[in-house]
């Protein structure tokens, strides 16, 4: 079925890579989104942490980081959905005081 | 007998309810007469032990945003900064602000969850028993199949840094020395810069309700 070289290696490539991808963990991905973050990438920061949410669905501390980094790029209301669901999951008082103050501030007082 | 109990139980939980939705809220003298007030004096604020400058940084935040929301606002010669609020007014007030934190090294730790996604081990075993004669040999061969479904557990903290800055502010008449509002704010953010204009802007906007009315 695949005639040319070229194409087989291609192929090759891709079979042999996907379950690289597919195996990458939460921390993978949450490295990556700081390594991001911190030179001013907000944009793949915040692509890395929704990859790292598919495995980790529930952690708040990844719903404050997305909420800060949308804060940061004035996309209010992405940070106020965030922020909403980082209290959903949250397992303790001070990150949930946290987003409040966060909420108050972005809905306008 | 149930009724009171269910009366008294939904009152604590209205008082519970309410205090927790006040408890952020400033601390204010409601018999003072705002309308009265002249002019703001604002204290010069000291720096945060963490962060030279961060005092004169967070006062020229506090002017800029006084500007902002229409206010006069005058830097005199002895590096005091006056905000007029009202002409025909005869009161002197005098805002002074305590940086609690000035921080871009406040460490967050971001607990993760690793899949460990198991293993399949397949054994096959093969062994020939003969009974008298080669022609009638007993190939027997059996095959164990172990399956760890693996677990999903938190292994682990991943670190990053955000910036907090948080505030003390406190008006008090110039000529009695009433304390007659007071409140402490914080807020946190990625870029410090920013985080500090937000934490300005948010103790200005309390502190211009107060004149609104």
């Amino acid at each position: 079925m695949i005639k040319t070289p070229k194409i087989k290696l291609l192929a090759l490539i891709f079979l042999f890579s996907f379950p690289i991808v597919s195996y990458c963990q939460s921390d993978d991905y949450l490295k990556r989104a700081i390594s991001a973050m911190e030179v001013g990438l907000f944009e793949e920061s915040l692509k890395q942490l929704n990859k790292a949410l598919k495995n980790d669905y529930n952690n708040a501390q990844i719903y404050k980081l997305k909420a800060l980094l949308y804060e940061a790029l004035s996309e209010n209301e992405s940070s106020i959905l965030a922020w909403k669901d980082c209290i959903r999951y949250a397992k303790n008082q001070d990150i949930i005081n946290e987003a409040t103050i966060h909420l108050d501030y972005l809905n306008g007082f | 007998m149930g009724f009171d109990v269910f009366k008294n139980i939904l009152i604590l939980f209205a008082i519970l309810f309410l205090n927790i939705g006040c408890f952020n809220a400033p601390a204010i003298n409601e018999s003072y007469n705002f309308d009265l007030v002249n002019v703001i004096n604002l204290d010069k604020i000291a720096d945060h032990t963490n962060r030279p400058g961060s005092g004169q940084i967070m006062e020229d935040n506090i002017s800029f945003i006084f500007m902002k929301n229409g206010f006069n606002v005058s830097q005199l010669n002895n590096n005091k900064t006056v905000i007029t609020l009202n002409d025909e007014g005869e009161k002197a007030l005098t805002l002074s602000c305590t940086l609690t934190d000035y921080t871009d090294r406040e460490t967050i730790l971001i607990p993760y969850r690793l899949e460990d996604k198991g293993t399949i081990e397949t054994t096959i075993t093969q062994s020939s028993a003969s009974s008298g004669s080669e022609k009638n040999a007993i190939a027997t061969t059996s095959t164990t199949t172990t399956t760890d479904g693996g677990s999903i557990q938190e292994s682990g903290k991943i670190e990053y840094t955000q910036a907090r800055v948080g505030v003390i502010l406190k008006i008090k008449d110039e000529t009695t020395g009433l304390l007659v509002w007071t409140h402490s704010y914080w807020y946190s953010g990625i870029e410090l810069s920013s985080t500090t204009q937000i934490c300005a802007k948010n103790s200005v906007g309390l502190i211009s309700k107060l004149f609104n009315n």
